[in-house]
């Protein structure tokens, strides 16, 4: 979180630095916003975790893609907005495969074999703007949406053993909310820079049929996603 | 940051993302660990050992019956029963087996003030596919029998007994003595063989460790139901015992008459099984589908009384192997018993047996361990 706070510090200040604006500019532009963002979604509590614990998701840091459009009222103060996202996260196999290690030990040798989580979020939510101080804002907002989740093939063979796990791919449309904070900045009276930092959270489930009895199980998803991305007044 | 974090769970919190489903899993059936494990909770500082193979056995509990002579402060040894429940995780891969006291009632019924040793337990369900069998079979199909070995009568004989299936002995049936089987020499450590089809086939233990994978689920019920099956359609049982009427202990086999338990059989044709006893001391035969695990201090071992087994294929038992230092010690490991778990539940199975190693609790204490289902052990480091 430290690192987070950082670097939101940091590009505030270039983004400030960079950009000197009249404070003009921010006063005049349009209540209706399309913006577009990239960055990285990491992974936190449990769905981060890379141990043979609970929940466990063995996720690793991967890219995110966003976009929306964004309404504001007659005092463009509060206002609403409608996302789309992307998110791809690598599954830790270098960690799924060294606790299999540690599990085994020196019964045969364990081999993995994994693919990485996606997920495409669709959501509506509200939105708050704050003054601008050197035509940058800050806007918080907290929104809900539905998810399609992607859960990744899983394969695990021992040497002795045989193959000793396989979860297969499966898809499962979820319920889904974020809540986050964007630092914007005006170029001009159409256009804008922003970073946000945005906590997304779900739990979708998917069914193992390779396990006894078609085992049911979720897996508890939540990111922090830090985007850098453009907006385009209109 | 922090505070937007708690203010977002909170908020997800109200959203009502539920879930009650479990996590997912990182085995997809349960493995019996391969470390020889002391079976802590139900040894005592006294002497554990002999223990049966389950009364049943129920997806992931058993019964588990043994001599002790923990109740006589040495004295003998008397039976002493838990009930057991296998706790498998298959998220963080942990084994464990929770005992619990359970006095079954024909545990006290057979115990006196002499030395009780090798029970033995079978759980002798024939359905309909055996409309051959003769009438006296068929009216004793629902009690099962219980063998164990008692010096009452002076040296160590066979007795048996049999019980309702709630653990109860059959109402004036008390223990008598095998007496087709005993002599004035000690004879103890019965156990039934039915030779099934699965017999026939080779088991070296040259399948792939994947095939182990495709014998689990519905499949693997199946297979073991029609085994069963095939197992009672043979018609005729033998059991397998000690006996040291030869100078020292070696293994017997006695096959009963068709369509007869072997304990009814008016005649039993006793045999020395030459392919498994040797000079040595040969004891404690147990056999589970056509696996026979016992007990030798013959040469070739660790020391002192080390495990053996042997499979039976084409209708010979083939040469008996030693399990290896993963099992045995330079100490003595005693009264070996296969634990057979649900193929659809775990990969392999569980051997329970005995051994005074260091490291216990004190004497003789009851040990388990994984065993892989081919015919080989999970712990000879292959």
């Amino acid at each position: 979180m430290n690192i987070s706070r950082t670097i939101v510090i940091l590009l505030t200040a270039v983004l400030v630095s960079a950009c000197p604006k009249s404070l003009s500019a921010q006063d005049s532009i349009q209540r209706n916003a399309f913006h577009f963002s990239a960055g990285a979604a990491a992974p936190y509590d449990e769905f981060a975790a890379s141990t043979f614990t609970y929940r466990a998701g063995f996720a690793l840091t991967g890219i995110n893609l966003d976009g929306g459009v964004i309404h504001y009222g007659r005092r463009k103060i509060l206002g609403v907005y409608a996302d789309a996202g992307y998110a791809f996260l690598p599954f830790n196999e270098k960690r799924y495969l060294a606790e299999y290690d540690r599990i085994f030990e020196d019964v045969g040798t364990m081999s993995v074999s994994t693919e990485g989580y996606h997920y495409l979020r669709a959501e509506v939510g509200f939105l708050i703007r704050t003054i601008a101080i050197l035509d940058t804002r800050i806007i918080l907002q907290a929104g809900v949406g539905y998810t399609l989740f992607r859960h990744p093939y899983l394969s695990a063979i021992n040497t002795y053993w045989g193959i000793v796990n396989t979860v297969n791919s499966d898809l499962d449309f979820q319920l889904s909310g974020s809540a986050g904070i964007r630092l914007e900045h005006a170029l001009d009276e159409s256009a804008g820079i922003y970073l946000s930092y945005q906590l997304f959270a779900s739990k979708p489930d998917f069914s193992d049929t390779e396990s006894y009895r078609d085992h049911r199980f979720y897996v508890p998803v939540r990111t922090q996603q830090i985007n850098i991305g453009f907006t385009r007044y209109f | 940051m922090q505070t937007l974090k708690q203010i977002f769970l909170i908020f997800l919190a109200l959203l009502g993302t539920q879930s009650c489903h479990e996590s997912r899993l990182n085995l997809d059936i349960a493995i019996v660990p391969r470390e020889v494990t002391n079976f802590t909770e139900v040894n005592s500082s006294y002497d554990d050992y002999n223990s049966a193979g389950p009364l049943y056995f129920a997806g992931d509990a058993f019964s588990l019956v043994f001599s002790s002579n923990r109740n006589s402060n040495r004295a003998d040894f008397d039976l002493v029963s838990y009930q057991c429940y296998i706790n498998y995780d298959q998220v963080n891969i942990s084994f464990d087996i929770w005992p619990d006291s359970w006095e079954y009632p024909m545990v006290d019924s057979v115990n006196s003030t002499h030395n009780e040793w090798g029970p033995y337990l079978t759980f002798d369900i024939l359905g309909s596919h055996t409309p051959d069998y003769d009438p006296e079979w068929e009216t004793l199909h629902d009690t099962s029998r219980f063998f164990f070995s008692s010096d009452r009568a002076g040296n160590q004989d066979i007795y048996y007994c049999y019980y309702s299936p709630g653990g109860a002995l059959i109402p004036g049936q008390w223990p008598v003595s095998f007496s087709s089987l005993n002599t004035e020499f000690e004879e103890g450590y019965l156990c039934l063989h039915q030779e099934t089809a699965t017999s026939q086939e080779t088991a070296t233990g040259q399948e792939t460790a994947t095939s182990q994978k495709a014998a689990t689920g519905q499949e693997a019920a199946t297979k073991q139901e029609s085994a069963t099956k095939l197992a009672y359609s043979s018609n005729r049982e033998t059991c397998y015992f000690t006996s040291d009427r030869n100078g020292n202990f070696d293994i017997y086999s006695a096959a009963g008459e068709v369509n007869r338990r072997v304990e009814t059989s008016g005649t039993l044709q006793v045999a020395r099984v030459e392919l498994l006893s040797s000079a040595a001391d040969d004891k404690c035969p147990y056999i589970v589908n056509d696996m026979m695990v016992f007990t030798s201090d013959r040469e070739g071992g660790q020391g002192g009384f080390d495990l053996w087994y042997s499979v039976y294929s084409n209708g010979t038992w083939s040469a008996p192997e030693n399990f290896g230092p993963g099992i045995n010690t330079e100490y003595d490991e005693y009264r070996p018993v296969i634990i057979p778990l649900q193929p659809d539940l775990f990969v392999n199975d569980m051997l329970i047996f005995s051994s005074n190693r260091p490291g216990g609790k004190g004497g003789f204490d009851l040990y388990y361990v994984g065993m892989d289902k081919r015919g080989t052990t999970a712990a000879t480091g292959l």
